[in-house]
């Protein structure tokens, strides 16, 4: 009888075992995920193919700007936010293709499509050795998602075993200003 | 049943079991990962041939020469315009064929940059080029030239003020990797 | 000899009774499930225009449809009187990410005769394409249908809307996800004829 036993014991603490591990071992999305790089707000941070540094935040209800010759007004239901950053390439020619605004709620905005055409917009060109780029990331963001908000930079939108640079966003969401032109940002 | 007696070849068979097990363990590695291996092995550039300036070095099905690397002009940021003209004579016109073809100008302390769009403005300025299409080498190489072909191939790269001298042409290609070439600039 | 021979037996054959009842198990389990879903009627929930619909990643408001001469909801009238199907309606993303699915939420069933697939998804906060819609931010969407030339215009539009679940580790990659796409309710719109030529 105690041998049933036993062996019942032993399925029972094998299931909760499998299960245990089934829940709680990392899986295979995190473990080839991205290798976050940390780093703070003004420090230039230097990840696997680029370097950044977010300068200013700034945030907006409306932005103007000049794309193929067109005047450009763009409002929003939330609020715009402005990373003015400093992208380097290092050691090779490469494009950054996602910058995302991480909510402290976790959601995360992907760097407005709105703005094509728009000057100085980080993402568009290649970075090159050498030749660093300052330009600004917009975001499109509910005004609660503005609150201890992070900025991701990668080369991809979900890199695989590759730098993503996470800087924490000094930024509150009082008094946005009214309207920013693009064209009239100071950059340096 | 634990109590049956067990024969000592039993024992035996269990012994070289055991000892089989690494090596089966070993096997299904290899057999597991020589595929990712050899990609790994043929995707990475690892041996670096020097080609002295004025000769020809063979890759990728093609005789490579480079004819010159120069500075055309200037940005108004003071980024250097620099123009690569290389030649390549097709020996083996499908290994030639296989894309892409990464053709960059690095300098000594590693950085490297890719080739870029120039406008025609800065590239039609030069006499010899009025008028002329010259393919890239990505262009080239999905052209399918026949065997013997000579084929004249240019990029334009834009560079930091004050390289000048300072970078090296290399080219890689799929088919030549893990060897790639290193050109030594004339002058 | 033979009681170890018995013993032997027994243990074989309930080993063989356990794998064999386990098999038919599984079996009935499974088809007893496809069975239910083959039985089960899709009777969907009807939605009415201007009543918000929860469908998982997304929740919508279906506004108006109607005909237009209009390809783009900025435009003047396209060329050769070529005729439009436009459809207004509120999407907020209710995921926690930035998303450019929005093509899947809507389907027109039936098809109509002469509608043409693929319809475009206007912003008309821009008046442009829409690319993206991001979390928590509700945006007012037009989708344009083109009308094959000399096509019955539609009396009205019956759409399928489809909702997705989201699973916190898919099966394959253990990633978070959204999944199981499948209709939720179904509207019937009317179509507004288009406002006749000045």
């Amino acid at each position: 009888m105690s041998g049933a036993f036993a062996k019942l014991g032993a399925l029972v603490l094998a299931a909760m075992l499998l299960a245990g591990m089934q829940r709680y071992t990392p899986g295979y999305a995190e473990i080839t995920g991205p290798i976050p790089l940390r780093g703070e707000f003004g420090e230039t941070l230097a990840g696997r193919g680029f370097t950044v540094r977010a300068d200013k935040v700034l945030l907006a209800r409306k932005l103007r700007f000049k794309a193929y010759g067109r005047e450009v007004e763009r409002d929003t239901g939330g609020v715009f936010a402005l990373v003015i950053a400093r992208l380097e390439a290092q050691p090779a020619s490469i494009t950054i293709g996602s910058a995302t605004w991480r909510s402290a709620q976790g959601a995360r905005f992907v760097a407005s499509a709105r703005f094509q055409g728009a000057p100085r917009l980080l993402g568009a060109d290649r970075l090159e050795p050498g030749l660093p780029q300052r330009g600004v990331f917009i975001f499109e963001v509910p005004r609660e998602a503005v609150d201890g908000a992070t900025l991701l930079v990668a080369a991809s939108r979900w890199p695989r075993l590759d730098t993503q640079v996470e800087i924490a966003l000094p930024v509150k969401p009082d008094a946005p200003a009214l309207v920013i032109d693009l064209s009239e940002l100071a950059y340096e | 049943m634990s109590e049956a007696a067990i024969s000592p070849g039993a024992i035996r068979m269990r012994r070289i079991s055991l000892w089989m097990l690494p090596l089966a363990l070993a096997l299904g590695l290899f057999l597991q990962s020589h595929e990712n291996a050899w990609e790994w092995w043929r995707s990475r550039e690892l041996f670096a041939r020097q080609v002295p300036a004025g000769t020809a070095a063979s890759l990728g099905g093609a005789e490579w020469k480079l004819v010159g690397l120069r500075r055309v002009g200037e940005r108004s940021d003071g980024r250097a315009v620099m123009l690569l003209d290389m030649e390549a004579v097709v020996r083996d016109p499908e290994a030639f064929a296989v894309l892409p073809c990464r053709l960059v100008l690095e300098a000594s302390d590693g950085r490297r940059w890719s080739p870029q769009f120039l406008t025609p403005s800065e590239v039609n300025r030069l006499p010899e080029r009025r008028g002329q299409t010259i393919p890239t080498c990505t262009q080239a190489l999905a052209s399918k030239p026949q065997a013997g072909a000579m084929l004249r191939i240019s990029e334009g790269f834009v560079l930091p003020g004050g390289m000048n001298g300072q970078v090296r042409p290399v080219l890689s290609l799929p088919t030549g990797r893990p060897h790639y070439l290193r050109f030594e600039v004339p002058g | 000899m033979i009681v170890s021979w018995l013993a032997n037996l027994r243990q074989a054959v309930s080993s063989k009774l356990t794998i064999g009842i386990g098999g038919l198990l599984a079996l009935a389990i499974t088809s007893g499930q496809s069975l239910l879903e083959a039985l089960e009627q899709p009777v969907l929930p009807a939605l009415a225009a201007g009543t918000p619909l929860d469908a998982g990643r997304w929740r919508i408001v279906l506004h108006e449809a109607r005909l237009t001469t209009h390809s783009r909801p900025d435009g003047s009238p396209a060329p050769g009187g070529a005729q439009f199907l436009a459809l207004d309606l509120d999407i907020a993303n209710r995921s926690s990410e930035t998303d450019n699915t929005f093509a899947r939420i809507v389907a027109v069933e039936p098809p109509i005769e002469g509608l043409q697939p693929n319809p475009t998804f206007w912003l008309l906060r821009d008046k442009a394409m829409l690319s993206a819609l991001q979390p928590g931010l509700p945006e007012r969407v037009q989708v344009i249908w083109r009308l094959a030339p000399g096509a019955k215009a539609p009396e009205r539009l019956r759409l399928v809307v489809n909702g997705e679940t989201f699973k916190p580790r898919d099966n394959l990659f253990a990633a978070p996800g959204w999944f199981n796409r499948k209709p939720i309710a179904v509207a019937t719109l009317p179509v507004v004829p288009a406002e006749p030529k000045p």
